[in-house]
């Protein structure tokens, strides 16, 4: 290495790598170190052909935007849904609705098995992809003869990144994973209710139900589960790309795709930032998700909006002070801030619920306030943004802050995470409890 | 460059010797130190099972890194959705700050060419394996990738 240019490099390199995190202990989302499933033959990780399939599907999808595609008709999985009618075809009919059931929980056993680095195209792989083609209906057999016979032929080296990606792989092979996936789409339940068309707001029927299960088992709170898609449920999809898919805030989008639904089987270990005992709420600024822990089990999870960072003023009339008495009006004064939301170690020390639940404040419309230690706020409003937004409290859902209110208690902690410090750099660890009791 | 077999078989003790070492790659191939987290996280569980069969867990680790950061872009990518703000990084020196927003701006491809071979001092064989590329790709992208540090940074 001659070139002092690249010593530069090397040295600031090093240097930037310095401010990477180095503790482990604060993921919002901790898988566990040990696997999450076992399989009877004692592999690892439980994982099969389906996973692929599943992954294979979205990579078929992605690939097939009508924007990078010059084959969409063929490789689109919507697409050939759309074409593929709903009721059972005779030659579904044919088989023993058993069968398909052993089919599809083998299928939805291998979906939510987590996939360890250079699966696909490995002899576990192909053992996975046979077991499935076994039992499948014999619809699929010339599907799975493609991708068995593919996989088995050599040509993918799970090693390689490149040929592993299925979006290199032979046409005819992506198609025949497009139609695997698209009948277990339409015909196992659990795998996609929602026959190929993505739900959106204003959708109704016993798919929007089973979204909002599943949302709800999850720890999300998308309302009552009654089958309408209405904005407590577009926020509790937004919650879940952006705490479990790692969607930015302000990209994500309200639309549920098979694709979206897909990976919503998959059960995510949402464990606390800071474990410990009893109930505590953790927000997490950076993706505008809050989270209630009771232990180590999220119980509500939650879209939120947080302080946009803006200036702020607001004119507010103020009683004459008593040695202005010579004159009985009002005072205007102007209040100003900055709505920001600081990072930091809170407790609730309060809870306000009295008459309707409305307080006006300099700060805004707040419903149902639960205020911190340290003048943060948690409250309800009735437009919670993609974006932050607020002049500097954490704005949630109106029934979400209904439901906060009854899980936590004066002096419980909360934990303000900014994506720059840890909360504890601010504030040390949460204040003593005497404060919030006295606040 | 580091080559030493991992001490401890204990998976807790592998993860806590191993995670700040692997999130320095995250984090400069992201610039986040939230995404740098997450990914290292996702990329350890992903990998736990079968660290201690491994000669070079590290450099192992390494290519699931790339591969978990190139995907995850994939992923915002194709679905059409660009511009993610500038990364909080907590960065108070403006000479670092200018030089991440240099190795921001390269493309994927060459930002992690450059990080393997300048920080990782891997060999262009190393990098064309962890890309999935040829051997002459790999010299392509760190030449142009240090061609434009060089002009964003004078």
């Amino acid at each position: 290495m001659t070139d002092p240019f690249e010593r530069r490099v090397t040295e600031l390199l090093e240097r930037l790598a310095d401010h990477a995190p180095t503790e482990p202990s604060m993921p919002a989302i901790a898988a566990p170190l040990a696997p999450t499933r076992r399989s009877a033959g004692g592999r690892r990780f439980v994982v099969a052909g389906l996973a692929a399939a599943a992954v294979v599907a979205g990579a078929v999808v992605w690939a097939s935007r009508p924007d990078d595609s010059t084959d969409i008709s063929t490789t689109d999985p919507a697409e050939t849904v759309a074409s593929t009618p709903t009721t059972p075809t005779s030659s579904t009919a044919a088989i023993a609705a058993t069968d398909i059931a052993a089919f599809c929980s083998l299928a939805l056993d291998l979906t939510v098995a987590a996939m360890p680095e250079s699966y696909v195209g490995s002899a576990a792989h192909l053992a996975d992809i046979e077991s499935m083609q076994r039992i499948a209906p014999t619809e699929l057999t010339p599907e799975f003869a493609t991708y068995a016979t593919f996989i088995a032929s050599g040509a993918v080296d799970p090693a390689d990144p490149e040929s592993s990606s299925t979006e290199n792989w032979p046409p005819e092979v992506q198609q025949a994973i497009s139609a695997i996936t698209t009948y277990l789409s339409s015909n196992c339940e659990g795998i996609s209710p929602f026959l190929g068309e993505p739900i959106g707001v204003g959708d109704q029927g016993d798919a929007v139900a089973a979204l909002q299960q599943r949302l709800t088992d999850l720890g999300f709170d998308p309302g009552p589960v009654d089958g309408v898609f209405g904005q407590a449920t577009e926020q509790a999809v937004w919650a879940y790309q952006k705490l479990v898919l790692y969607t930015p805030a302000d990209q994500v989008v309200s639309e549920v795709t098979t694709e979206l639904w897909t990976q919503m089987q998959q059960d995510p270990e949402i464990e606390p930032r800071r474990p410990g005992s009893g109930v505590r709420v953790e927000v997490y600024l950076v993706r505008q998700v809050l989270a209630v822990f009771d232990s180590s089990r999220p119980v509500l999870i939650t879209h939120m909006s947080s302080g946009d960072g803006q200036p702020w003023s607001e004119p507010v009339e103020v009683e004459p002070e008593a040695t202005d008495s010579a004159s009985a009006d009002t005072v205007v004064e102007i209040v100003s801030g900055i709505g920001v939301t600081p990072g930091g170690v809170y407790r609730i020390d309060g809870e306000y619920s009295a008459g309707d639940g409305w307080v006006t404040e300099v700060r805004g419309r707040m419903y149902r306030p639960i205020t911190l230690t340290g003048d943060l706020a948690i409250y309800g409003a009735a437009d919670v943004p993609q974006r932050p937004s607020s002049r500097g409290g954490v704005e949630v859902p109106m029934h979400v802050i209904e439901r906060l209110g009854e899980l936590v208690d004066v002096g419980d902690v909360v934990y303000v995470f900014d994506g720059v410090q840890e909360p504890e750099f601010y504030s040390g660890g949460p204040p003593p409890l005497e404060d919030a009791a006295t606040g | 460059m580091e080559r030493e077999r991992i001490a401890t078989s204990d998976p807790t003790e592998v993860y806590r010797e191993l995670f700040p070492r692997l999130s320095r790659l995250a984090f400069l191939l992201t610039g986040s130190r939230e995404e740098a987290q997450d990914l290292t996280q996702d990329v350890f569980v992903r990998c736990a099972g079968r660290l201690h069969e491994l000669d070079e867990p590290e450099r192992y680790l390494r290519v699931a890194m790339v591969n978990a950061v190139r995907s995850a872009h994939r992923r915002r990518v194709v679905a059409e959705r660009h511009s993610s703000p500038s990364p909080a990084s907590g960065l108070a020196d403006l000479e670092l700050i200018e030089f991440r927003d240099a190795l921001l701006a390269l493309s994927e491809r060459q930002r992690v060419a450059i990080v393997l071979r300048y920080q990782y001092g891997e060999t262009d064989d190393e990098i064309a394996e962890a890309l999935g590329c040829r051997r002459s790709t790999v010299r392509s992208l760190v030449r142009r990738g240090l061609q434009e540090l060089r002009e964003a940074l004078s």
